[in-house]
């Protein structure tokens, strides 16, 4: 009995040993890889109906992210299905009325929306019954803001053997520090390189389930075959101060495109480094992230005949 | 624990669904009635009947018609030609697909007499076949893709290979055993779709063109229940197949004018056809019994 205690008791201990321990946020942001997400609206459509039958179509909308989506920017289209077949219309259909973010400290919670698409009717032949999967896509334009505390050092600091306000090493992204979006920096270090500057590495990553597409691009335009080819995984990155260089494709400055398609992303960006300093300084850098994100939801349709 | 086991076999048991059982034909069935035709014997100057039942297995009302006919001349009386008689069924009764009731009706036939047999004359053949029109329907969902190389955030493969539950099919005598679906790129705002369709056949019965043309014809008709675009198939003459083996390949092609990048449509396959079953099923020679070899007047 004495034994069996121990053991609770010990199993009890490493249950709570178990638990992850949480930072508090220091950043400004919420943080998290969430966006908007899309579901279709409990009985809209019901899932098995007969041919003929009208049944309504409703999806709702909500912005879990950080990122206020202007109204009418956002669109929501149904796919997968032959839209004659079903009455429905294939157009993307502008959402009105903004997607509020949330913001930390002042609205744990973003914005909401339900979108009618009207009803749909099924009146095609039926054989028995027919299994469909009606699908639906918002293609919303995001933003993801990162502001990192980096530490403004060089080899002549370092050397002159001043005092160090700050060290270059190790991971300079802390909790908060990047805001709640389906894109995120997901890492951010520095070294010395030269006399007087430091370099950057900075990794990019889609850590949603939707897909990233090209801020410029038209939410049509990645449904072709031919020109979401340009578009996908394509992300927009501005920095500041304007004297972080990045090495972009083509070209070195502080804003650019990346290609995340395909798995994170590195990229390698300088910043000079104030020669007047006597010692290192903290210097924050903001990381601006623009894309258009596609999401989407899908229900089962069973159609009797 | 005796009586336990007793009640598992007694639940078990109750768990085995209903007792109609479908018929292997997949349609219209045919059973003669014991005695009618007697297998046993016939014997001249003694009237005999023919008798059947027919059972519908198919969920729709059936039009046909049931013939008896014997293998001797008119001479000898007996079945003079074919003596034949029209018939309208109504549907099996199935719930959630599965066989609830079947609809059932007898077709009396004569009576018959044969008389001046020859010498030497030993047996006869009776035979009942019913023949009826009918349709067999197969639906089956394919994912249409401008260009098949493009990844969709949903499965769409539309090179593929659709068989047993991936399609819905009607019970029927002939079907559409499987599918196999390949789409070219697009071209002039059209995709081209290739299907290699394999019909199959039950094993007992023929396929006839209708009531009237025992030609093994079976009409086809390949089409999205919402795409445009028409099928022409090598192999299929004015829109039939000959249908004489138990399975029949057809490659199938037509222009689809897609409406979107990728979304699911319909197949509908519909086959029109008629349908000969005979019975006894193989044939069986009935003995026949002269009045002089008997000694009888």
């Amino acid at each position: 009995m004495k034994r069996m205690c121990l053991l609770l008791v010990g199993i009890l201990f490493l249950v709570a040993g178990c638990k992850e321990e949480t930072v508090e946020g220091i950043g400004p942001f919420i943080g998290g890889v969430d966006g908007v997400t899309i579901s279709f609206k409990e009985g809209a459509p019901i899932t098995e109906f007969s041919k003929g039958e009208s049944v309504p179509v409703s999806v709702l909308l909500k912005n879990n992210g950080e990122y206020t989506i202007p109204s009418g920017f956002a669109y929501v289209r149904l796919y997968g299905i032959k839209h004659d077949n079903f009455g429905l219309s294939p157009t993307y259909t502008p959402i009105s009325g903004e997607l509020r973010g949330a913001q930390k400290d002042f609205l744990e919670e973003g914005g909401e929306q339900e979108v009618s698409f009207g009803s749909l009717t099924y009146n095609l032949d039926v054989r028995g019954k027919l299994d469909q999967t009606l699908r639906a896509k918002i293609c919303y334009p995001y933003k993801t803001e990162a502001r990192i505390n980096t530490c403004a050092s060089s080899r002549e600091i370092s050397e002159a053997g001043s005092d160090e306000v700050c060290t270059v090493e190790g991971e300079k992204i802390v909790s908060g520090g990047v805001s709640k979006a389906p894109v995120q920096l997901t890492s951010f270090t520095e070294r010395l390189i030269g006399t007087d500057q430091v370099a950057f590495t900075m990794e990019f990553a889609n850590q949603h389930t939707g897909e990233v597409f090209n801020s410029e691009g038209k939410c049509e335009d990645f449904d072709d075959a031919t020109t979401s080819l340009s578009h996908a995984g394509m992300i927009k990155i501005d920095l500041f101060p304007e004297d972080v260089i990045c090495s972009f494709v083509g070209q070195d400055a502080n804003s650019g495109y990346l290609n995340v398609k395909d798995g994170p992303k590195k990229l390698v960006c300088t910043m000079t480094v104030n020669s007047a300093a006597d010692s290192s300084y903290v210097e924050e850098v903001t990381v601006n992230v623009d894309y258009k994100y596609i999401d989407s939801t899908s229900v089962d349709l069973t159609i009797l005949g | 624990m005796k009586y336990f086991l007793l009640f598992v076999l007694i639940f078990l048991a109750g768990c085995s669904g209903t007792s109609t059982i479908k018929s292997d034909v997949g349609g219209v069935d045919i059973f003669l009635v014991e005695g009618k035709p007697p297998f046993d014997g016939i014997y001249e100057e003694r009237p005999f009947a023919v008798e059947a039942i027919l059972k519908n297995y198919l969920d729709r009302d059936v039009n046909g018609e049931i013939c008896t006919y014997d293998s001797l001349g008119d001479e000898f009386g007996g079945i003079e030609r074919v003596d034949c008689k029209g018939f309208t069924m109504d549907p099996a009764i199935y719930l959630e697909g599965e066989l609830i009731d079947v609809a059932e009706q007898r077709y009396s036939f004569g009576p018959y007499i044969y008389t001046k047999l020859p010498l030497g004359l030993e047996d006869t053949n009776i035979n009942v076949d019913v023949t009826y029109l009918t349709q067999s329907r197969i639906s089956a969902p394919v994912c249409l893709k401008k260009d098949p190389s493009f990844k969709t955030d949903f499965p769409c493969d539309s090179d593929t290979i659709l068989k047993g539950e991936d399609m819905r099919r009607d019970f029927a005598p002939v079907t559409v055993k499987e599918i196999s679906t390949k789409m070219l790129p697009e071209a002039n705002a059209k995709n081209t779709m290739v299907l290699d369709l394999t019909l199959e056949k039950e094993k007992r019965g023929f396929v006839v063109k209708d009531l009237n043309n025992n030609e093994p014809l079976l009409g086809v008709d390949v089409k999205f229940a919402g795409t445009p675009g028409t099928f022409s198939c090598i192999g299929l003459r004015d829109g039939f197949v000959k249908m004489t083996n138990e399975n029949v390949k057809l490659r199938c092609s037509g222009d689809l004018t897609l409406s979107d990048t990728a979304y699911v449509d319909a197949l509908d396959i519909t086959l029109n056809f008629g349908y000969k079953l005979v019975a006894p099923d193989p044939a069986q020679a009935i003995k026949i019994y002269r009045l002089d070899d008997i000694g009888g007047k």
